[in-house]
């Protein structure tokens, strides 16, 4: 069943939007600082009782709540990388332990694995593309207003990251 | 492996967090929620009553602050049971959340930076007890939550600086803090060397090193906030600690001299 919340005001919301978003916010949280499980449990919460705080500023019209509490996450890890720069970034064991946690076949984990790796080489705002695109299944036009570029801008930022990511991992065109 | 394959495999990686995190945020936002609709309903409960019993202005301000301040007190027994929570414990997201609800409700600077001091107290008693245990892993998080509470409070020190050159806070006020700030870091720096002495004799040297360069980088970052103070406002926060050496240097030179008195004797 596909939940769509559009409110913030009252404990129930607060409730129901945490059971809806609440891993798919974390995978983005888990990706984007460090791959660390218990900074990104820290994190996620952080941002749920912030947009709990800031509810009165959702404005539907705008824009859809989740694009607007992935805008709050977004935002307070720009912050927190910032203060935290070159702390908490690299692959941290826990990745091993998460990609283990899909039940994927042998071949398939060491793959995954190597993919996730590589993927921390790219440049922030290439890894939070991706992510956003791909982990999170956003469409292109909410990745988009994510992280505040235009529609065509972020699709060519996409298709580049996903090539600079092959590279790296030197994999053959085909 | 094409991008099509590679986007495919990307797409597996699904983390997800503990169920035990999960339950534990809910429960606190119940928490949040109720703080928030008590603190509401006893103003209004407060000044209703008082409008009707109490004319005096100042001694209804006086009970009501009173009265919240009591229902913040008895307000969640969860909250205050997850106080003495450690990282890996089932409370402790709890209580990390209990913390951030506290945080938005302290508006003064002053006192914000005070209760950073208090919980990077909480912080390191914290790693203190954990180094007891034979867990590397929740040991190395600690430390983590160590640093991460230094960065929060050394941006609390920095609004202080920032409010006192707007002259929107007495050098007075920020000097208690610096005080409070200088003790301390002292004290910290000891109980982290003890930390650390106790987790090279169990052998874990990883978080031992990581621990040093986290003590180091504290009393770097804490030293430089206290002399930038002093340089800028010509208060001196380490009156205390000159006193001390100069006292020690006196005694020194006493006994020096009772020694000499003594051999010529």
């Amino acid at each position: 069943m596909k939940i769509k919340i559009n409110q913030l005001e009252t404990i129930e919301d607060l409730e129901e939007v945490f059971k809806w978003l609440n891993e798919s916010l974390y995978r983005f949280v888990y990706m984007r600082c460090g791959f660390n499980r218990e900074q990104a449990e820290d994190i996620t919460q952080d941002v749920f009782i912030k947009a709990w705080e800031k509810r009165s500023t959702f404005k539907p019209n705008k824009g859809t709540l989740k694009n607007w509490i992935y805008i709050i996450a977004r935002n307070y890890i720009i912050d927190f990388y910032r203060k935290k720069k070159g702390i908490l970034s690299g692959y941290s064991d826990d990745v091993g332990e998460s990609v283990k946690e899909q039940g994927l076949t042998v071949d398939d984990e060491l793959m995954l694995g190597s993919i996730i790796s590589n993927l921390d080489k790219l440049k922030e705002q290439e890894k939070e593309v991706i992510v956003l695109r791909y982990l999170q299944d956003f469409e292109i036009e909410d990745v988009a207003e994510i992280i505040n570029k235009k529609h065509n801008a972020t699709k060519v930022m996409i298709h580049r990251a996903v090539k600079k990511l092959k590279d790296i991992m030197k994999l053959p065109n085909g | 492996m094409d991008e099509e394959k590679l986007i495919e495999q990307l797409k597996r990686f699904k983390p997800i967090p503990r169920k035990s995190w999960q339950e534990a945020t809910l429960s606190s936002f119940r928490n949040l929620v109720t703080t928030e609709h008590k603190i509401r309903n006893s103003q209004m409960n407060i000044f209703n009553f008082l409008n009707i019993f109490i004319v005096n202005p100042k001694i209804k301000i006086t009970l009501a602050v009173v009265t919240v301040i009591a229902l913040l007190i008895a307000g969640g027994g969860t909250v205050y049971a997850s106080d003495s929570a450690n990282p890996g414990d089932f409370l402790y997201s709890v209580d990390k959340a209990a913390e951030s609800v506290q945080r938005t409700f302290i508006s003064d600077s002053v006192a914000r930076s005070e209760f950073e001091i208090a919980v990077m107290n909480e912080r390191v008693l914290e790693l203190s007890k954990l180094s007891e245990e034979n867990n590397s892993d929740t040991v190395s998080r600690s430390i983590s939550e160590v640093e991460v509470q230094q960065l929060r409070l050394r941006e609390r020190l920095q609004e202080m600086d920032q409010l006192r050159i707007e002259n929107k806070l007495q050098t007075q006020e920020q000097q208690k803090v610096m005080e409070k700030l200088q003790e301390i870091t002292r004290e910290h720096e000891e109980t982290i060397n003890q930390i650390q002495t106790k987790l090279k004799s169990k052998g874990d040297f990883s978080n031992s090193e990581n621990l040093m360069e986290v003590k180091n980088k504290y009393s770097e970052e804490m030293g430089n906030q206290i002399q930038n103070f002093e340089t800028e406002t010509g208060v001196q926060v380490r009156e205390n600690e000159q006193e001390q050496n100069e006292g020690d240097t006196q005694n020194q030179e006493q006994n020096q001299n009772q020694n000499q008195n003594s051999g010529g004797n």
